[in-house]
């Protein structure tokens, strides 16, 4: 089984950040590698070049050899190349993609000018299709047409014909390839390209679907932010999108899903995800880099969402299920689900979030308090190495001045972040109460919080200390054969932060 | 190894180390007394009965002054932030107490007991056996995980030690 996942606009983006950092944790059910993709017009997103960070540093550092039995690192991940597939061009309009100087007088054009005001036709699509859907289902719906009228499939450009190899490769071996869509249903390049990507694949992969062996997973993400626009935009005449319309959107939308699939029975599995209260986005933005939302826990469970599709059987995804969380207006660790591992006897079995996430966590903040600056400091020459022993013991005499720990490094820093942001208790109307709110004193660079390491995880007296985890580290192996290097201290460091 | 085991085994190898090097001390100085005890004066044997005390309170002060050091690193000095992390300093000053010692503990005890007289080759008997050698060894080979590397030398035979055996595993 192969799993591929595409992100679709800006909130597909922000679920990949998120399952960046679950996959690193090592929370995906198998070690079966992660085809990823994404989807956008608007290539300088800001959300998009968080999430795309993130993953290509992951991408990078994923070869260090932490050995095997280990969560850490596990899933294995493959860039599409170009990663992002722009189904726009750059400086184009409406009315370039959709040929209108080409129908313009017949009776086409006249009905394309009905459909879409000149402001519409006019703006470019740099920046995405800024909340209108109607414009980005046109300019997919045209893409996928303009390959099918010259005879070819979508499939012919990259990336989409490496992914179509791999699947058929997939299919060969007798494998099931689950595609995960995530996008939002509200906005414009998620609402456009949801629909449109996914009938993609159900046509050029016909056969494969029909016989199971493609199965297709949606993440619908629903309105959980709202923005007021700053002045400035408004009268510059620009076309943006606008919360106040999110709601209706999403009834629409919600209705066309819900009557297509029963139509057509494009999706194996849906997740809607959402909030009901909306919180405030601090900078509205059009689009491009300026565009950067907080992560969100909407986020977080999008890519749980993914996650459980890759873990769940053929026959158990049609069944309806309802995630909820305890108490109104707060987020817990009892809240999130557990994870369903496959062992390599092909049992199930079932570990705590919490649990494997703790872990990692305590190996995220351990390697930027304990180990980032003392590397800084011993390759500068200011301090002896007599006083880490952890360093004697696994990386003296080892190049560390390599692009992939400066990778890990970033990595880190983007985890903090990500951590900080999902927590944010000044924005969210929600109480996210995963760490304790202190922990994390700040970010860029991340600096933790050491005297509150021991309880960094709420409700949780772990018991390993700063102090604790350096005893571990100095006296503890490796007693795996296959790990080495940097890999290996990543693994030792990993291991200790274990809850014992 | 389970940590706590540990504690107890490095606990009884200086323990182990400091009974060996206070037999020396006791065999040696009987031998060096030999050379240095006039005739007429003071009997070897009862020269011998005086001396076992005062290698008995020196092998006993030299091993707490190690102890200081092993329990320091095994329970008192704490690890928060990754700086001054070596306490290579703390290490040096316990070690010249216990040099100083190995000259002090002696003289005063001397001067206590009309008896028995020592040369200066037992105060460098004392100083070679539970200054250097006792605090050195015990140090290099049962200074806990944390602060493993610190005595100086340490790293070159227990890194060493510690890399053969990851081989090996």
């Amino acid at each position: 089984m192969s799993f591929y996942f595409i992100s679709i606009g800006g909130s597909g983006a922000k679920v990949l950040e998120s399952l960046t950092h679950l996959c690193a944790a090592g929370m995906f059910p198998t070690e079966e590698k992660l085809y990823v993709m994404a989807i956008d017009p608007d290539v300088g997103n800001g959300n998009l070049a968080r999430s795309s960070a993130a993953l290509h540093c992951y991408d990078s550092f994923q070869k260090f050899q932490t050995g095997s039995h280990t969560p850490l690192f596990k899933t294995k991940v493959e860039l599409a190349n170009p990663f992002v597939w722009n189904p726009t061009e750059h400086d184009k309009c409406l009315d370039d993609v959709m040929s209108y100087q080409a129908y313009k007088g017949t009776p086409i054009g006249d009905l394309y000018e009905v459909l879409y005001t000149k402001k519409e036709r006019s703006t470019l699509l740099n920046e995405g299709f800024r909340g209108h859907p109607s414009i980005g289902a046109a300019v997919m719906a045209k893409k996928v047409a303009l390959h099918d009228a010259d005879g070819t499939a979508a499939g012919d450009a990259e990336p989409w014909k490496h992914f179509k190899l791999l699947v058929n490769q997939d299919a060969k071996t007798g494998s099931v390839a689950k595609i995960f869509l995530t996008g939002s249903v509200f906005g414009g390049t998620g609402a456009a390209g949801m629909p449109t990507i996914a009938k993609l694949l159900q046509r050029t992969f016909k056969t494969l679907y029909e016989e199971g062996k493609v199965l297709l997973g949606g993440g619908l993400i629903l309105p959980y932010f709202s923005f007021s626009p700053a002045k400035t935009d408004a009268f510059s005449g620009q076309v943006y999108a606008s919360s106040e319309n999110f709601l209706t959107s999403t009834q629409a939308a919600l209705k066309y899903y819900s009557v297509k699939n029963k139509e057509e029975d494009i999706y194996h599995a849906m997740y809607f995800i959402g909030d009901n209260i909306l919180a405030p986005v601090q900078k509205f933005s059009v689009g491009s880099s300026s565009q950067e939302n907080n992560a969100h826990i909407v986020d977080f469970y999008g890519a749980l969402a993914a996650i459980d599709f890759f873990q769940s059987d053929v026959h158990k995804l049609k069944q309806c299920s309802y995630i909820t969380h305890a108490e109104d207006g707060r987020f817990s660790w009892s809240d999130l689900p557990n994870i369903v591992l496959k062992e390599e006897n092909g049992q199930q079995i079932t570990v705590p979030q919490k649990e494997r996430l703790a872990q990692y966590i305590r190996f995220v903040f351990s390697y930027v308090h304990l180990i980032k600056p003392v590397l800084k400091q011993l390759s500068s020459g200011r301090v002896k190495g007599y006083q880490y022993p952890w360093f004697i013991d696994y990386l003296e005499g080892l190049n560390i001045d390599t692009l992939e720990v400066k990778n890990f490094e970033e990595y880190t820093e983007c985890f903090v972040r990500w951590l900080l942001q999902l927590e944010g208790r000044e924005q969210h109307a929600r109480n996210i109460d995963l760490l304790h709110p202190m922990t994390i004193a700040s970010i860029n660079p991340a600096k933790i919080n050491a005297d509150l390491f021991a309880n960094c995880i709420t409700g949780e007296e772990s018991g390993v200390t700063i102090h604790e985890l350096w005893y571990r580290l100095s006296e503890s192996g490796c007693r795996n054969e296959y790990a080495d290097g940097f890999g290996k201290f990543l693994r030792v460091l990993y291991d200790c932060c274990e809850k014992r | 190894m389970d940590r706590n085991k540990r504690t107890i085994l490095e606990i009884i190898v200086i323990l182990a180390m400091f009974l060996i090097l206070s037999m020396i001390a006791y065999f040696a100085g009987t031998g060096l007394a030999k050379t240095f005890l006039k005739a007429g004066g003071v009997t070897l044997g009862q020269w011998k009965d005086h001396y076992i005390a005062l290698v008995r309170i020196m092998g006993v002060v030299a091993c707490c002054i190690t102890f200081v050091w092993y329990f320091s690193a095994r329970f008192f000095l704490k690890i928060t932030y990754p700086v001054f992390v070596g306490k290579r300093t703390i290490w040096v000053i316990i070690g010249l107490l216990n040099l100083i010692s190995c000259v002090v503990v002696p003289f005063f005890y001397v001067r206590s007991d009309s008896i028995l007289k020592i040369d200066v080759t037992i105060y460098l008997l004392f100083l070679v056996l539970f200054g250097i050698l006792g605090y050195y060894a015990s140090s290099i080979f049962a200074t806990p995980a944390c602060y493993k590397y610190t005595p100086i030398g340490a790293k070159s035979i227990r890194a060493a030690k510690y890399k053969k055996r990851s081989l090996k595993e």
